[in-house]
């Protein structure tokens, strides 16, 4: 489902021109757009990828930015995605409480050179030490022993995670990009119904890719209500099998007469879609204020014309205490906060908040 | 993309029409396109082809007293030679089966990481010096009809000189006067050239500054695109 045009890509590129700071001086400009985009972009495929593959994206990002810069050590990248992949014999691990492919990973560690020659050596002397660091609970918060913290980026911190603590790697990963880059981006950012209906147009149809659970459509019909497309204005059906003629037939008519179209569940009608693109290409100068949304399931089988169009919004409950608490507050105004008198209030609303992201 | 409007631009006096597999009747068209041997270009192609071009791709193609004749669906059609038609697929690494492949010329148009970042540049320097881009601009447009008229000069001395005459080579008074024009003429155009050659240089480092915002631009897009291999 994960497909991009370059022209969907050109409009991100333009709008961080656009919207960039100005500035006099041309390094401090020029800093300010590459911020500007990286971020804009981030947010953009954010929208339309999954909660579990968003770290994986923030992570080849970065690495894929240092490498541009020529900053990215290949060969430790290397082993941090595949670890140790030779066939040899080891050595029987000395250390008790390493299992074996960390310690056989530890080998492959050792044979970077540079400021890894030697590490092997360092664990084996240092095994208390080590032993202690091993048995923290958030390792990549202490300082490693030896002075590794120092001596190690936190690139190479991720490595040493690889090697002790793979089941922390994660965290590693976050630190890493964290110091990289910004902490914006490992957080995702939460859906605004708003913006997205912002960046449409009459002609890029918007796609849901819908997770258990997820209804976007309550929230579709509020933004309608919101901007003022009630309900006459905003049509909607589930696809399912005898459909199609009545969906071609919403489609046409929302198109001449500026409505909101709402195709549900559209990988029900897979078959269907090579029509509708068809049914969206020929359509003679839509009216401006049409949209169509589109809500599916993900299937490999959804046309790759509209998906390269098409906005896509992954709707998926976020992942955490502190996303869910933020996604809760963004359908809050200011004014709704402000809306009664009694201090109680604003506590009454945290408190609800929170207990609609703890279930 | 640039291939779609390389095409659109190239194609536009041969009279092209761009389709699709779903436009209304586009077997029509393409018929008349055979007759009267104008362009046509599908556009947003999947893996499969719509069978019925296949007679066209084969080019089955049978002599029908002297005229030639082509089998489209159930009719024939004369098949004029000017016939060209293109299909263009977004598709990035497109599975043809063997027979498209070997029935079609396939050129790779996939934008690539240094060409990405050339266009990102030249959009940067757009948007934040307008004046330089025209400038740059100008500089290849005035540059290449210098170049045509250099040419057009080397072209006339030697029709020229190759000329039978009666009146021997260093008499020629009409003939000098042409060689002392085209002389003269040709050094003002080398040293344009080179004023050009030096200009360009400058507008050049002036972009350079911008290279960093295209370089990230251009990476940013392939990391989005690899997001395919996902999912």
């Amino acid at each position: 489902m994960y497909e991009y045009s370059l022209n969907s890509y050109n409009t991100i590129f333009k709008g961080a021109l656009e919207t960039s700071k100005k500035d006099n001086v041309l390094p401090a400009r020029i800093r300010f757009i590459i911020e500007r985009l990286t971020l804009l972009f981030y947010e953009f495929v954010c929208m339309g990828i999954f909660e579990a593959h968003k770290l994986t994206f923030s992570f080849q990002m970065t690495t894929m930015i240092m490498d541009g810069e020529g900053t990215l050590e290949k060969r430790e990248l290397d082993f941090f995605l595949k670890g140790n992949t030779s066939l040899d014999e080891v050595d029987k691990n000395p250390i008790k409480w390493l299992d074996e492919s960390g310690w056989k990973n530890s080998y492959k560690l050792d044979s970077l050179g540079g400021v890894w020659a030697g590490f092997q050596e360092n664990m084996k002397d240092y095994q208390k030490k080590w032993k202690k660091w091993f048995d923290e609970e958030t390792p990549e918060q202490v300082e490693m022993p030896c002075g590794y913290t120092d001596k190690l980026s936190k690139f190479q911190q991720m490595l040493v995670a690889k090697v002790f603590r793979p089941d922390r790697c994660i965290n590693a990963i976050k630190n890493f990009i964290m110091d990289k880059m910004n902490p914006i981006y490992v957080s995702s950012p939460p859906i605004m119904y708003d913006k997205i209906y912002k960046q449409s147009t009459e002609k890029t149809p918007i796609v849901f890719i819908l997770s258990p659970g997820a209804d976007p459509q309550a929230e579709v019909q509020r933004l309608a209500d919101e901007l003022g497309y009630g309900q006459s204005k905003f049509i909607f059906a589930a696809l399912g099998q005898g459909m199609e003629s009545h969906a071609k037939a919403m489609i046409e008519r929302g198109a001449i007469r500026g409505h909101w179209i709402m195709l549900n569940n559209c990988h029900l009608l897979v078959k269907w879609l090579k029509t509708m693109e068809a049914i969206i290409e020929n359509l003679q100068k839509p009216d401006k204020n049409f949209r169509l949304w589109l809500t599916t399931e993900p299937t490999d089988e959804f046309p790759l014309g509209i998906l390269q169009k098409a906005l896509k919004v992954v709707t998926e409950p976020p992942d955490g205490l502190g996303a869910n608490l933020r996604s809760n507050y963004v359908r809050l105004s200011d004014e709704d906060l402000e809306a009664s008198e009694r201090g109680e209030f604003k506590q009454l609303i945290y408190v609800l908040s929170f207990f609609h992201a703890v279930i | 993309m640039q291939a779609i409007s390389w095409i659109k631009e190239k194609e536009k006096k041969a009279g092209l029409r761009v389709l699709t597999f779903n436009t209304e009747g586009f077997v029509k068209l393409l018929e008349n396109a055979i007759k009267f041997g104008t362009s046509i270009l599908f556009e947003g192609l999947d893996t499969e082809l719509d069978p019925i071009i296949d007679p066209v791709l084969e080019k089955n193609i049978t002599k029908e007293a002297g005229i030639e004749m082509l089998t489209l669906g159930d009719q024939k059609i004369e098949y004029n030679q000017d016939f060209r038609m293109a299909l263009v697929t977004k598709l990035a690494n497109p599975m043809y089966s063997p027979e498209i492949f070997g029935k079609t010329m396939i050129i790779n148009f996939s934008v690539t990481l240094g060409g990405l970042k050339d266009q990102l540049l030249n959009q940067v320097v757009e948007f934040e010096r307008p004046e330089l881009e025209k400038m740059r601009k100008e500089l290849i447009a005035s540059n290449a009809s210098n170049k045509q008229e250099q040419k057009e000069l080397e072209d006339l001395l030697l029709s020229e000189l190759s000329k039978e005459s009666d009146v021997p080579l260093v008499d020629n008074e009409p003939l000098i006067k042409v060689l002392g024009d085209a002389k003269s003429k040709s050094i003002k155009i080398a040293k344009d050239l080179e004023i050009a050659a030096e200009t360009g240089i400058t507008i050049e480092a002036s972009r350079q500054d911008y290279t960093n915002v295209a370089k990230r631009g251009a990476i940013l897009f392939f990391c989005m695109t690899g997001l395919s291999s996902i999912s």
